[in-house]
C-alpha cells in the first residue's frame, strides 16, 4: 500500500529519456530497461524528489482533464498508487520518505 | 499505466530512424598494441575536456539515452571520470568499452559510484600467453582477471567480448569458463575488420574457415547461448543494419559517423548547431539509410550464403570501394553459417531470425 504523503524519488542508478511520449528508463543496479506508456511517463516525469504521491496524482488528473480526457477523475488515484507500487517493486523509485 | 515491450520500442526506433544510442571514441590512445585493432589515428588534436562536455550536452539535447565511452582505451584519459560523471549528470545510461587494464579496486568503486550501466571488456585468450601475445602487452591477461574480480566485487554488470582469431580459436571454451566464473556474459566476434584507414593487415589474424564452420555447428551451440544459425529476417525492419538509424559514432576529433564501421562523416560535434535537424537533413545519412535498405534486396540475394550474412557496408566500402560489394570475411563467415544450417535436418532448421547489428 502506497502512502499518498510519500515523496517518491527516482533510483539514482536510473537514466531516462522521453522519446515520442514514452519514458525509456535504464536502471544500472538492476541491469534493466523499461518503457512506460503515456500516463506512466507523465508520472515518471513529475517525480522530482519534492512532490508527494498525492500531488503527482493531482497534477496528472489536471493534465488529463485539461487535455479533454473524460471520466478520468475517479480512477486516477488508484491507478497512480498501484503504478508507484510497481515502480517500487522494480527498484525504479524509492517511496521511503513521507511529507508532513 | 503499463510498462511495455522494449524490443517493440527498439524495432519502432529502427524503422523510424530514431537514434537511441551514441558511441564516443574519447581517444585513440591505448595502452595495448593489438595487431587487429581497427583504429587509425591521423595525428589531429583530440578533443579537450570542455569540448567533450559541450558535445555531450548537444547529444543529450538530441534525446540520446545510451552513451558508450570507447576508444582507443578511454580510461587512459586523465579526465575520464570527469567526463563520465558529467555524462551521468546529463542523464545518459553509460556503457564503457575497455581492455580492463586500468580497472583496479579504486576505479571499479568509482564506476559503481557513477552508476555505470555496463562495462564491456575485451578478452583474447583463456591463457595469459595467448591474450598477452594478441595485445602485445605482457601482464595484460592478469589485468583483465583483476578487473573482472573488481567489477564483480562491486556488482557491476559486465560483458566480455572476444574477437576470434586463428591464435585464440582453440581457447573459446576456456574463455567461456572465465565468463562463467565471473558471472559475465560473453560474445564472440568472428569478423576481423581492416583498419579505418584501409590497411588490411589485421585480416591476417582472422580465424580459419574450417574453424568457423565448426564454430557455427552444434558443437559450439552453448557458446552461442543455444542459438541456432538462422536465415536473416528482413521482413520487419527491411534494412541490412542500424547504420544511420538508431545510433552514431563520434571520434576523438569530434567527427560524427553513421556507425562505428562506416566512416562517412556527416557532421562534427564541435561545429554542429542542431543534431536533430541534421539527422533528418544530412545527405550522407539519407544515403547510408538508403544503401542499408538496398543491401538485403541486392548484395545478399546474389548467393545462397547471403541469407546468412551479417554484411557490413562500412567494411565493404573500406575494403572494396563499394558499400554493396561482398568482401572476403563476410563471405567466409556466411558460408560457414550456411554449412552449419545445411548440416541440420530440414525439420530441425530454425525459423528466420532478426538482424544482429542494430546499433542499440
Amino acid at each position: 500500500m502506497v502512502e499518498t504523503s510519500a515523496v517518491p524519488t527516482r533510483n539514482p542508478a536510473s537514466s531516462s529519456r522521453t522519446i515520442d511520449g514514452q519514458a525509456v528508463i535504464a536502471v544500472s543496479d538492476m541491469a534493466q530497461i523499461h518503457i512506460l506508456n503515456d500516463v506512466g511517463t507523465r508520472v515518471w516525469n513529475l517525480i522530482d524528489g519534492t512532490r508527494t504521491v498525492a500531488q503527482i496524482t493531482d497534477l496528472v488528473r489536471a493534465q488529463l482533464t485539461e487535455e479533454g480526457y473524460e471520466g478520468v477523475s475517479s480512477g486516477v488515484a488508484a491507478d497512480v498508487e498501484s503504478f508507484f507500487e510497481a515502480l517500487a517493486a522494480k527498484g525504479m523509485v524509492n517511496l521511503g520518505e513521507t511529507s508532513n | 499505466m503499463a510498462i511495455t515491450s522494449y524490443q517493440e520500442f527498439v524495432n519502432r526506433a529502427f524503422v523510424e530512424s530514431r537514434p537511441l544510442s551514441a558511441q564516443w571514441e574519447l581517444t585513440f590512445k591505448c595502452n595495448h598494441l593489438c595487431g587487429f585493432c581497427y583504429n587509425a589515428p591521423n595525428g589531429q588534436r583530440e578533443m579537450a575536456t570542455e569540448e567533450i562536455k559541450r558535445g555531450l550536452e548537444k547529444i543529450a539535447d538530441f534525446g540520446i539515452l545510451y552513451l558508450t565511452m570507447t576508444g582507443g582505451e578511454p580510461m587512459v584519459r586523465p579526465d575520464f571520470f570527469e567526463i563520465a560523471k558529467y555524462a551521468r549528470h546529463l542523464g545518459f545510461a553509460l556503457r564503457l568499452y575497455t581492455n580492463g587494464y586500468l580497472i583496479d579496486d579504486e576505479r571499479a568503486r568509482k564506476l559503481k559510484e557513477i552508476h555505470i550501466f555496463e562495462v564491456e571488456i575485451s578478452i583474447h585468450g583463456a591463457k595469459a600467453e595467448t591474450h598477452d601475445q594478441l595485445t602485445g602487452i605482457r601482464g595484460s591477461f592478469d589485468k583483465v582477471i583483476s578487473a573482472l574480480e573488481n567489477l564483480q566485487k562491486y556488482r557491476i554488470k559486465t560483458n566480455l567480448k572476444c574477437p576470434v582469431t586463428h591464435l585464440n580459436q582453440q581457447e573459446l571454451w576456456g574463455i567461456w569458463d572465465i565468463a562463467k566464473k565471473f558471472e559475465t556474459s560473453i560474445s564472440y566476434d568472428p569478423v576481423i575488420t581492416p583498419r579505418d584507414d584501409g590497411d588490411k593487415s589485421p585480416l591476417g589474424m582472422a580465424a580459419t574457415k574450417d574453424f568457423l564452420v565448426k564454430f557455427f555447428s552444434d558443437e559450439y551451440k552453448e557458446l552461442r547461448y543455444g542459438r541456432d544459425v538462422a536465415k536473416r529476417d528482413d521482413s520487419v525492419v527491411r534494412a541490412n543494419c542500424g547504420t544511420g538509424r538508431t545510433s552514431f559514432t563520434v571520434d576523438p576529433y569530434g567527427n560524427i559517423f553513421p556507425c562505428v564501421q562506416w566512416r562517412r562523416k556527416w557532421a562534427n560535434i564541435k561545429e554542429v548547431e542542431s543534431l536533430a535537424e541534421l539527422w533528418k537533413e544530412s545527405e550522407v545519412l539519407k544515403h547510408v539509410r538508403w544503401a542499408a535498405e538496398q543491401i538485403p534486396q541486392t548484395t545478399l540475394k546474389e548467393t545462397e550464403a547471403g541469407a546468412f550474412c551479417t554484411f557490413c557496408p562500412g567494411v565493404a566500402e573500406l575494403q572494396t570501394g563499394s558499400p554493396f560489394k561482398m568482401y572476403p570475411q563476410a563471405e567466409v563467415v556466411s558460408e560457414a553459417r550456411l554449412a552449419a544450417y545445411n548440416a541440420k535436418a530440414p525439420s530441425e532448421r530454425p525459423a528466420a531470425g532478426g538482424i544482429e547489428c542494430t546499433g542499440v
